[in-house]
C-alpha cells in the first residue's frame, strides 16, 4: 500500500534536511526550518514499516519470516549508519548516534512492538518522551557535548550511553517517534478495514481527523509547556523541560514535531490520497515519488556530495580535515548549492526511474527481503 | 462481503402490452415491499413470517425485485397467437436477464415465465386467482435467488476469515468488527432461510386448486425443495466458521484484557531496569 502523501512528507522531510546539513555544514549557519526534518523522517520511518509489514501479511508472508526480513532490515540500516559515520564523520564519529544507527534500532524495536497491543506502544512511547530529561540529567548531558558538538571517550560506558541518551538521534526520546508512526499505521489499517463495511469516505475521514486533532493537540500541549515552562519551579523547568532544543531533545521539542508529524500525516491522507487519481495526475506527485523512494539514498549521498569535498579540500591545503567545516561559504551560496544538489539528484533519478530498485533501498531489498 | 437487498431481476425495458391480445389482458408490475405506502395498491399481503407485500407500481418505478405479470383471459389457452404473444413477450424479459425462459401447462392455463415476468393465458374466473398463486411462488424463488447469490460472492470471503476461526491474535483484533458483520449477516440470512421453510416445504393442499397446483408445478420446476436444502448446508459452514471466529476473537479478547496488565507491569519493570542499569553506566561515564 503506497500513499501519496507518505511521498510527499518524505519529500519534505528530505529536502529541508538536505537545506539545513548544506547550510550548517558548509556556513554554520542554522536555518529557521533546523529540527524539522528528522522527526518528520523518523515518524516516517514507523509508518511505512507497519505499511510494509502489513503488505507482507498480505501476501501470505509468514510471521516468522516478516520477522526475520525485519531484524535484516533493522541490522542493514544500523550497519548502513556505522558505515556512514565511519565514511563521512570520519572514524572519530563512529559512534556519535546518527539518524541512520537509529532507525535501525527503531525498526528492531519495532518488530517487537508491532505484535503487541496498540496500548502498549503507546505507554512505551509515552515512557521514552518522559523518561529522556531524567536520563539526559543523570548522564550530564552538557559533559558529552563540546561546542555544540557531540563528543563521546570512546568507552563502553560512554558509547551506550550516548546511544541511549547524549547522542545526535539517542534511543531516548527518539524511539517515540517511530513508535508513533507505527501506532498511526494501525489507526489507518483498522480504519481502512472496518471503512468496508459501512461508508468507506466517513469512516476514513474520522480517522483522518481524528490524527489531525491529536497532532494539534501535541502542538497546543507543546506550546502551552513553552509558555508556562519559565513559571514553573526551577526544578521541574530544568530537570523535565528544557524549552525549545533539538540537542537534547526536550519534551516540548519532541511534542511539538510529533504533532507537526501526526497533523501533517493526518491532514495529507485527508485531502491527498483521498483523491488519488486527481494527485497522481500532477507533476509535482512524480517529484514527491522519486525523491521518497530513494530518500535513503539522498539522504547518504547528500553528505558524500557536501562533506567529502570539506574533508580533501582542508588536506590539500595541509590543514586538519575539519578545518573548512561551517566556514566554508556564506549561507547564500550554500543554499543554492543544495538546491542544485536536489534538481541534480531529481534528474538522475528520474533517468532510473522510480521503480527500479538501485541505491542503498536496492541493496536493502536484494539483502534482506 | 455479504450483500443484502441486491438487485435481484432488473425491470425490462419493453412492458408494452402486445398486440392482438383479447379485451382483458393486463401487464401488471408487482413490487415486494416491507411497509406498504398509502399511495400504494396491495396486491397481495404475503403470508406470515415473510412481512412483505406485492404492491402494484408504475412501470417505471425505481423498486427493486419487480415483477411484470401479462394476464391474458382465454377460453382457448392452446391458441397458437396467444400463446406466441406470451412467449415471445416473457422471451424479451429472458433475453434481457439472461435467464431461461420457462412454461407449463395445467387444466386449461399455460404461464410462461422467467426472471421478473411470468405470462397467463387462463379463463377469465380463475385468472386472478392464477396470478395471486404464481406473485407468492415467485415471491419465494427470487428470494431463494438471492440468497444463493449473496452466499455464493460470501464464499471467497470466508475462506479468507477460515484461519481465523481457528487462531485469533493482535492483528486480526481489527477485524473483528467485520466478523462481527459478517455474523449478523450470516444469522440473518439463517432467518431468511427459516422464514422461506414452511412455505417451501409445504405439502401439497388437498383438495388442490388450480392455484395451489400451479403454485406447487412453480416450487418443483423451480426446485425449490432442494435449493433450499442445499443453502441450509451452505449457511451450516458460514453459521460454523463465523461462530468459531466469534469465539476465537472473545477468548482473545478476554485474555488479552489479563496480558495488557502483565504487559504494564513489564514495561514498568523495565524502566526501572533502564535507570538502574543507566545510572550504573553514568557512574563509570564521564
Amino acid at each position: 500500500m503506497r500513499y501519496s502523501s507518505i511521498d510527499i512528507l518524505r519529500t519534505i522531510a528530505i529536502v529541508v534536511m538536505v537545506l539545513v546539513h548544506f547550510a550548517e555544514n558548509l556556513s554554520g549557519v542554522h536555518l529557521p526550518i533546523t529540527g524539522l526534518g528528522a522527526p518528520l523522517f523518523a515518524y516516517l520511518s514507523g509508518l511505512s514499516y507497519c505499511l510494509w509489514v502489513n503488505g507482507l501479511e498480505l501476501r501470505g508472508i509468514s510471521e516468522e519470516e516478516i520477522s526475520k526480513r525485519s531484524i535484516r532490515r533493522g541490522l542493514f540500516v544500523f550497519g548502513v549508519g556505522f558505515a556512514f559515520n565511519i565514511l563521512v564523520w570520519l572514524p572519530e564519529g563512529t559512534f556519535n548516534w546518527d539518524v541512520l544507527t537509529f532507525i535501525g534500532s527503531a525498526l528492531l524495536l519495532l518488530n517487537g512492538l508491532r505484535r503487541l497491543p496498540l496500548p502498549i506502544p503507546i505507554l512505551v512511547g509515552a515512557i521514552s518522551i518522559l523518561i529522556s530529561p531524567l536520563l539526559q540529567g543523570m548522564a550530564d548531558y552538557p559533559a558529552y557535548w563540546v561546542d555544540d558538538y557531540f563528543d563521546p571517550d570512546l568507552t563502553l560506558p560512554d558509547v551506550l550511553i550516548g546511544f541511549l541518551a547524549t547522542g545526535y538521534f539517542p534511543l531516548f526520546p527518539w524511539l517515540a517517534y517511530s513508535i508513533a508512526g507505527l501506532v498511526t499505521g494501525e489507526v489507518l489499517l483498522a480504519a481502512a478495514l472496518n471503512s468496508n463495511i459501512e461508508d468507506k469516505t466517513h469512516s476514513n475521514s474520522a480517522s483522518n481527523w481524528r490524527l489531525v486533532f491529536v497532532g494539534g493537540a501535541f502542538m497546543t500541549t507543546s506550546g502551552v509547556l513553552l509558555s508556562i515552562g519559565p513559571y514553573m519551579p526551577t526544578s521541574l523547568s530544568q530537570r523535565l523541560l528544557g524549552g525549545w532544543n533539538m540537542f537534547p531533545a526536550t519534551i516540548e521539542y519532541v511534542l511539538a514535531t510529533l504533532g507537526m508529524a501526526v497533523f501533517l500525516f493526518g491532514l495529507g491522507h485527508q485531502l491527498i490520497d483521498q483523491k488519488l487519481e486527481m494527485v497522481q495526475q500532477k507533476g509535482w506527485f512524480d517529484i514527491a515519488k522519486t525523491f521518497s523512494r530513494y530518500s535513503f539514498t539522498i539522504y547518504v549521498l547528500h553528505h558524500l556530495i557536501h562533506i567529502w569535498p570539506l574533508w580533501i579540500f582542508a588536506l590539500a591545503q595541509g590543514q586538519e580535515t575539519t578545518y573548512y567545516w561551517g566556514k566554508a561559504m556564506p549561507v547564500i551560496v550554500a543554499v543554492p548549492l543544495a538546491i542544485l544538489f536536489l534538481i541534480c539528484c531529481y534528474i538522475l533519478l528520474r533517468k532510473i526511474g522510480p521503480d527500479r530498485r538501485l541505491g542503498i533501498e536496492g541493496w536493502m531489498r536484494w539483502l534482506c527481503d | 462481503m455479504i450483500a443484502k437487498d441486491t438487485l435481484r431481476a432488473t425491470l425490462p425495458a419493453d412492458v408494452r402490452l402486445p398486440a392482438g391480445l383479447p379485451n382483458g389482458s393486463a401487464i401488471q408490475c408487482i413490487a415486494f415491499v416491507s411497509e406498504k405506502n398509502s399511495g400504494q395498491a396491495v396486491v397481495l399481503e404475503l403470508p406470515m413470517p415473510i412481512l412483505r407485500y406485492a404492491v402494484s407500481v408504475k412501470p417505471d418505478s425505481n423498486e427493486q425485485n419487480t415483477l411484470q405479470a401479462l394476464t391474458i383471459p382465454t377460453n382457448n389457452h392452446q391458441d397458437a397467437d396467444l400463446q406466441l404473444a406470451a412467449r415471445d413477450w416473457v422471451a424479451a424479459g429472458a433475453l434481457e436477464n439472461k435467464s431461461p425462459l420457462e412454461m407449463m401447462t395445467l387444466q386449461g392455463s399455460q404461464v410462461f415465465w422467467t426472471v421478473g415476468r411470468v405470462a397467463i393465458l387462463a379463463q377469465g374466473d380463475r385468472l386472478e386467482a392464477v396470478r395471486l398463486a404464481l406473485i407468492e411462488a415467485f415471491w419465494f424463488e427470487s428470494e431463494l435467488c438471492d440468497i444463493e447469490r449473496t452466499l455464493g460472492d460470501a464464499w471467497p470471503q470466508m475462506e479468507a476469515d477460515l484461519p481465523l476461526a481457528f487462531a485469533f491474535n493482535e492483528r486480526a483484533l481489527r477485524k473483528q468488527p467485520q466478523l462481527k458483520k459478517r455474523f449478523q449477516q450470516v444469522l440473518l440470512i439463517r432467518a431468511r432461510l427459516a422464514r422461506l421453510g414452511p412455505h417451501v416445504h409445504a405439502p401439497h393442499l388437498h383438495p388442490p386448486t388450480l392455484a395451489s397446483q400451479v403454485a406447487e408445478r412453480f416450487r418443483e420446476r423451480s426446485r425449490m425443495l432442494h435449493r433450499h436444502g442445499f443453502l441450509e448446508d451452505q449457511v451450516d459452514v458460514f453459521e460454523k466458521v463465523y461462530d468459531s471466529c466469534g469465539q476465537r476473537a472473545s477468548d482473545f479478547v478476554q485474555s488479552r484484557t489479563g496480558h495488557m496488565l502483565e504487559w504494564i507491569i513489564i514495561i514498568l519493570l523495565l524502566t526501572q531496569s533502564l535507570l538502574w542499569g543507566f545510572g550504573l553506566l553514568t557512574s563509570m561515564g564521564k
